[in-house]
């Protein structure tokens, strides 16, 4: 249907530009792989906690608050963690190669240099080039590093670095906003709980099916695996009296 | 497996950043699940043994996602370059391709490289004479890749976990648990910062606020 005048349909575009600018800016950020990861480890996140604070002896209204409280405090605290982790892990890979470079800088024998180049490039997608197109790459790298670069003493977050740790944090946040639901809408916890767990079930299958399309594996047994998964965390909390009506 | 063999073995299948990662990651795990029981857990029903269970179980659970989602992970990531890949080779999109071509080796020494080396980079893989496509299966290495990621994990929970085996009282062996914690990231903190050239104690005292956090975070809400 045709929206009546131009100042609605601008107002629902503006509407639509922050989540847009938002999908945006997370696909930039993380890959396709870590934005499947994030919500997997969401998914796990919110319905293992929810899980592990079920153990006590809950059913009040009052404990329906206690828990969405505990978990937007753990969803907030473990995206910041991840997002944490995974920034330093990319400042750590950096410094490793800035080690690699300030190596290749020092040694003398040209055979040496180039196999260090190689062993580089082998976890790359330059690997399974053709041997001469890799070996002509290899040159490349080998004549066009930078030479007597200034070394890099202390090494701090890039702004990339600092939007990983924000990109992160909002996929972890995803699951959160889904999962959250049942128990805003259920007057005990225990049905709250078990209606949010099965719910947690089908995303493991779903995101399942998703991580082997993307990987070119069967989609189905990526949803059974996944879904198995999922099912092992809800019978734990099933044998431990967690979710029990 | 000797405690060298299984350091060679480590060492084959992740990379030091990563292995600084998992540790992180394992001693989060058990300090966030044993404070989270505490919290809805009466004491009575507790008892340190059901902690030290939960504390293994969940992070065994970790661990086993965490190595498989590492795995899967990189797979998604390694077609998603196949298919940059295929659209330069073929001419379609190239310039978009070639974008997520360099961005795809980024990671690796082609970053240093100026934007003119760059470009060479990314003409000697479009005029390649042949492209091995990414092979998506699940083989031995990557099967111990996923057990050298599970075990760290694994092992991160012991030492977080020694309470649990050795006192009676939960609320003793929580609290000591959070304390063991909290020194292991420091420790954890200071050495990936000195792996990492950051600012050593800067990174110490962040990592260690995140089970302080943790504990008061606990005590406001009940538990302990």
């Amino acid at each position: 249907m045709k929206l009546p005048g131009p100042q609605f349909s601008s107002i629902i575009a503006r509407q639509n530009q922050v989540p847009k600018e938002t999908i945006e800016f997370v696909g930039e950020t993380l890959s396709l792989g870590d934005r499947l990861s994030e919500l997997l480890y969401g998914v796990l996140m919110v319905t293992s906690i929810s899980g592990l604070v079920l153990i006590g002896e809950p059913g009040g209204e009052n404990d329906l608050y206690y828990m969405l409280v505990i978990l937007f405090i753990t969803i907030v605290m473990w995206g910041l963690l991840d997002g944490i982790s995974y920034a330093l892990l990319s400042s750590a890979n950096r410094a490793e190669r800035e080690s690699l470079v300030e190596s290749l800088e020092v040694e003398n024998d040209p055979e040496k240099r180039k196999e260090s180049i190689e062993e580089d490039l082998d976890e790359t997608l330059i690997a399974r080039l053709d041997d001469e197109s890799k070996s002509r790459i290899v040159d490349i790298i080998n004549n066009g590093l930078p030479r007597n670069a200034e070394k890099m003493t202390k090494n701090k977050l890039t702004s990339y670095e600092k939007d990983i740790i924000l990109a992160a944090f909002l996929l972890d946040f995803i699951p959160l906003i889904i999962l959250v639901f049942p128990y805003l809408f259920f007057d005990t916890l225990r049905v709250a709980a078990l209606t949010s767990h099965v719910m947690a079930l089908i995303m493991f299958v779903i995101i399942g099916y998703y991580y082997s399309k993307y990987a070119n594996l069967n989609k189905w047994k990526g949803a059974f695996v996944c879904g198995l998964l999922g099912l092992i965390l809800v019978i734990f909390a099933e044998s431990t009296n967690l979710v029990l009506i | 497996m000797t405690f060298p063999s299984y350091r060679k073995f480590l060492g084959s299948y992740t990379s030091a950043s990563e292995r600084y990662a998992e540790a992180f990651y394992g001693i989060i795990m058990v300090t966030g699940c044993t404070g989270m029981v505490s919290l809805g857990v009466p004491k009575e029903e507790a008892g340190v043994q059901f902690m030290l269970w939960t504390a293994l179980f969940v992070n065994i659970l970790w661990g086993l996602i965490d190595g498989f989602t590492v795995v899967y992970g990189s797979m998604v990531d390694e077609v998603a370059s196949d298919v940059a890949v295929k659209n330069m080779r073929s001419g379609k999109d190239v310039e978009t391709a070639s974008e997520e071509v360099l961005d795809a080796l980024d990671g690796s020494l082609v970053g240093k490289l100026s934007d003119q080396d760059k470009a060479k980079v990314v003409e000697v893989i479009r005029s390649a004479k042949s492209y091995a496509p990414f092979s998506n299966k699940l083989r031995w290495p990557e099967i111990k890749r996923i057990l050298a990621i599970f075990s760290i994990d694994f092992v991160t929970v012991f030492p977080v976990a020694i309470p649990f085996i050795f006192l009676t009282d939960t609320t003793t062996a929580v609290r000591l648990s959070f304390l063991i914690a909290t020194f292991l990231m420091a420790y954890l903190g200071y050495q990936w910062a000195k792996y990492a050239r950051m600012r050593r104690w800067k990174i110490a005292v962040l990592f260690s606020s995140f089970t302080i956090f943790l504990l008061i975070l606990s005590f406001a809400l009940g538990g302990i």
